[in-house]
């Protein structure tokens, strides 16, 4: 039997339950716990990324399918602190400060979470100076901004100048999402790329952790 | 609250019962008095041997308002249409709406040239198809009249057209000559195997025009007597054009209309007792600086839903040409008065809305704007499900624990339920993205979304063929006729 393929319907499907039974099954079956995350749960979450932009799945079905994910997620992150195998990668993510828009960058974090992604959620209103510590803190690879308001939208600029200021700059890439951002915004401000939605922010974030690595 | 809520079904009404009852009773005066002109025999016949006074040197009728009353007892107010494999698919009654694009367009508007030109079989096969794709087109009409085959089959080699390319039932149309109907009620019979299966599961209504004022032509006036024969659906399409052939006030003409209509009434029930009948039209406001016949124009929809009020007055299944444009090409006009008379039509729940696709003057057909009409049609039945109470409490998500601020509802097990069932979700013609997403699919306007819609539906969808023997019986009985007038072949079929 192909676990792998049973745990990718599973996500696919939303069966929450099904994906965590077949998950410890290929576990019991010697199954690596980095091939259950490269073969299986990110191919079924991108392929389900890509339906969602395809316009053939609802925004509600695709969180469904991340949230079914983390089921997996949950049983394989411990087996992984003691393979030292790579995660997908570090992601520190925020409303910039003086904007309180959280839901677009909450599902973000979401969809991150289901790729793989370590996510830390600074939630919203967030001072530069803050994302600045957590990255250090956690060496994050790649910070994620979300903006709505074009007026806050230049807390962006804060926080790239304060990443400049720590020599940050190759070691963390930035990327910008929210109503107030776009591809030609990114480029202006000096930001390394934009997300327009939630999947492509993954397929984003992946892209900007190959360059730190 | 104890019990359930129940949902409001939106309407829109433009006459008073006392209206209506003062428009129905006038128009039984015009009949007595003025009388109608019926250039068909048999129905003068059948007429004056019921009693009625014909005048000796022409061929006008007076009909008695008791006789009328008599009839309009007679008329089901039901009709239940089966597709083309006889399954159940359209039920006119009550305030039950169907969709169906606007009927025999004597043109086509090529998007692609930006052209206004004559249709050939090819562009009837194409409207054929993409009608059959669309979800939120229901049946069929006369589709578009090919100019490759002789004039006299046009009529029925749209009906055959109809049947081959899809299973939508149909209305056909108006013939164009007397052995017209004749043939169509043999497709159709070829399709239902028997003459009491096309009786008992219509697949196809007709079409029966009298010519403003008050006249049946022997053309329509045959076809009428031989629907109710045959038991084949007629609607009843009186035309008045206000102030040219008919009274100027959209009271007068509404009056002309029933006197046509309830003429009509009598020629077919006392053809056949019980034969079924639909109220419809196709009248005009009559554009007094252009001399032109807008659909489009409000009065113009304000009188379809008139008429269709009356004809639900009086229990009889209604139709309209209304939810169509007098533009010239796509452009924002085909759009805000194709929108204005489809949810208005459904509102006002007339049975069989005929316009979808249509532009001109209801003379050209675009499969472009058929395919961006589909998506109104979808809006509109939207709308006339209303707003509904679903369960005892409506905010679930506001009473869950846990609430804090910056909660998203996107996974809450009320989202999940409701979030397909609720809303409405338009095809790829409407541009719901934001607009960098737009930007990078193309930066495209609604006509060219539509444009790339048509050809995806020409090259992916295909029409349940019909089977063997009945695709053979159909080609005979088409070829046969055709050859009447000189055709020694059909015009090659994709």
């Amino acid at each position: 039997m192909d676990y792998l393929e049973k745990i990718k319907e599973s996500i696919k499907n939303t069966d929450s339950e099904m994906v965590i039974e077949f998950t410890k099954k290929a576990l019991e079956n010697n199954l690596e716990p980095e091939k259950i995350i490269y073969e299986a749960l990110t191919p079924a979450m991108d392929y389900v990324g890509q339906e969602y932009e395809k316009g053939n799945l609802f925004l509600p079905e695709m969180l469904m399918s991340a949230e079914t994910l983390k089921g997996a997620m949950e049983i394989l992150k411990p087996l992984l602190v003691k393979t030292g195998v790579p995660k997908a990668g570090k992601v520190v993510m925020g409303t910039v400060e003086g904007d309180i828009h959280d839901i677009g960058k909450q599902i973000v974090c979401m969809m991150l979470e289901g790729a793989g992604f370590e996510v830390f959620d600074l939630g919203v209103d967030v001072p530069a100076q803050t994302f600045i510590e957590k990255i250090k803190q956690e060496k994050a690879e790649v910070v994620g901004m979300s903006a709505f308001l074009s007026t806050t939208a230049l807390q962006f600029l804060e926080v790239i100048k304060k990443l400049k200021e720590a020599n940050l700059t190759d070691k963390v890439k930035v990327m910008i999402g929210g109503a107030a951002a776009s591809d030609r915004y990114a480029e202006m401000i000096g930001a390394d790329g934009y997300g327009s939605n939630a999947s492509a922010a993954v397929r984003l974030a992946r892209e900007l952790v190959e360059r730190t690595r | 609250m104890k019990g359930e809520i129940p949902t409001i079904r939106p309407t829109v009404k433009l006459l008073s019962r006392d209206f209506i009852e003062k428009i129905i009773d006038e128009a039984m005066d015009v009949l007595e008095k003025t009388g109608v002109w019926v250039d068909y025999k048999p129905a003068l016949e059948l007429l004056s041997d019921s009693g009625e006074r014909v005048e000796p040197t022409s061929n006008r009728i007076y009909i008695n308002r008791d006789l009328v009353e008599k009839h309009l007892k007679t008329v089901p107010s039901e009709i239940l249409f089966y597709d083309r494999s006889e399954k159940l698919c359209i039920e006119l009654k009550g305030d039950s709406f169907y969709f169906e694009p606007g009927s025999a367009a004597t043109k086509v508007w090529d998007e692609e040239k930006k052209v206004i030109r004559d249709p050939l079989t090819s562009d009837t096969i194409e409207h054929f198809i993409v009608a059959d794709y669309l979800p939120y087109i229901d049946g069929l009409g006369g589709g578009v009249v090919p100019t490759d085959v002789p004039v006299e089959i046009r009529d029925r080699f749209r009906l055959f057209l109809s049947l081959k390319y899809s299973t939508k039932p149909t209305t056909n149309g108006g013939t164009f000559t007397m052995d017209g109907f004749q043939v169509e009620k043999n497709l159709l019979i070829a399709i239902r195997g028997s003459e009491k299966n096309l009786r008992e599961k219509p697949l196809c209504a007709l079409a029966a025009c009298p010519s403003p004022p008050l006249k049946w032509s022997d053309l329509t006036c045959h076809d009428l007597m031989e629907g109710a024969k045959y038991g084949i659906p007629i609607i009843l399409i009186s035309m008045p054009l206000t102030g040219v052939t008919a009274p100027i006030t959209l009271g007068g003409s509404l009056v002309q209309h029933t006197a046509e209509s309830l003429s009509g009434v009598v020629i077919s029930q006392l053809t056949r007792e019980g034969a079924p009948l639909i109220w419809g039209g196709s009248p005009s406001a009559f554009d007094m600086h252009y001399g032109t016949t807008p659909m489009g124009a409000i009065e113009t929809i304000m009188f379809d839903i008139a008429y269709c009020e009356i004809g639900k007055y009086l229990n009889i299944p209604t139709q309209a040409y209304i939810g169509m444009s007098d533009s010239k090409c796509i452009d924002v006009q085909t759009g805000l008065e194709t929108a204005s008379g489809t949810l208005l039509g459904a509102l006002a729940g007339i049975n069989i809305i005929t316009g979808a696709g249509m532009m001109n003057f209801e003379t050209t057909q675009s499969l472009e704007k058929l395919v961006i009409d589909n998506e109104i049609c979808g809006m509109a039945r939207r709308l006339v499900q209303g707003i509904s109470c679903h369960g005892e409490v409506l905010a679930e998500d506001l009473f869950t624990d846990g609430l804090y601020d910056g909660k998203h509802f996107l996974l809450s097990p009320s989202t999940l339920k409701w979030f397909k069932k609720e809303y409405f979700y338009p095809g790829t013609v409407i541009s719901r993205e934001d607009d960098q997403a737009w930007i990078k699919k193309g930066a495209t306007n609604s006509q060219q979304r539509a444009q790339a819609e048509v050809k995806k539906i020409l090259s992916t969808h295909k029409p349940v063929p019909l089977d063997t023997d009945t695709e053979n019986e159909l080609n005979k009985i088409m070829l046969q006729d055709a050859r009447k007038y000189g055709l020694d072949h059909l015009p090659v079929l994709a």
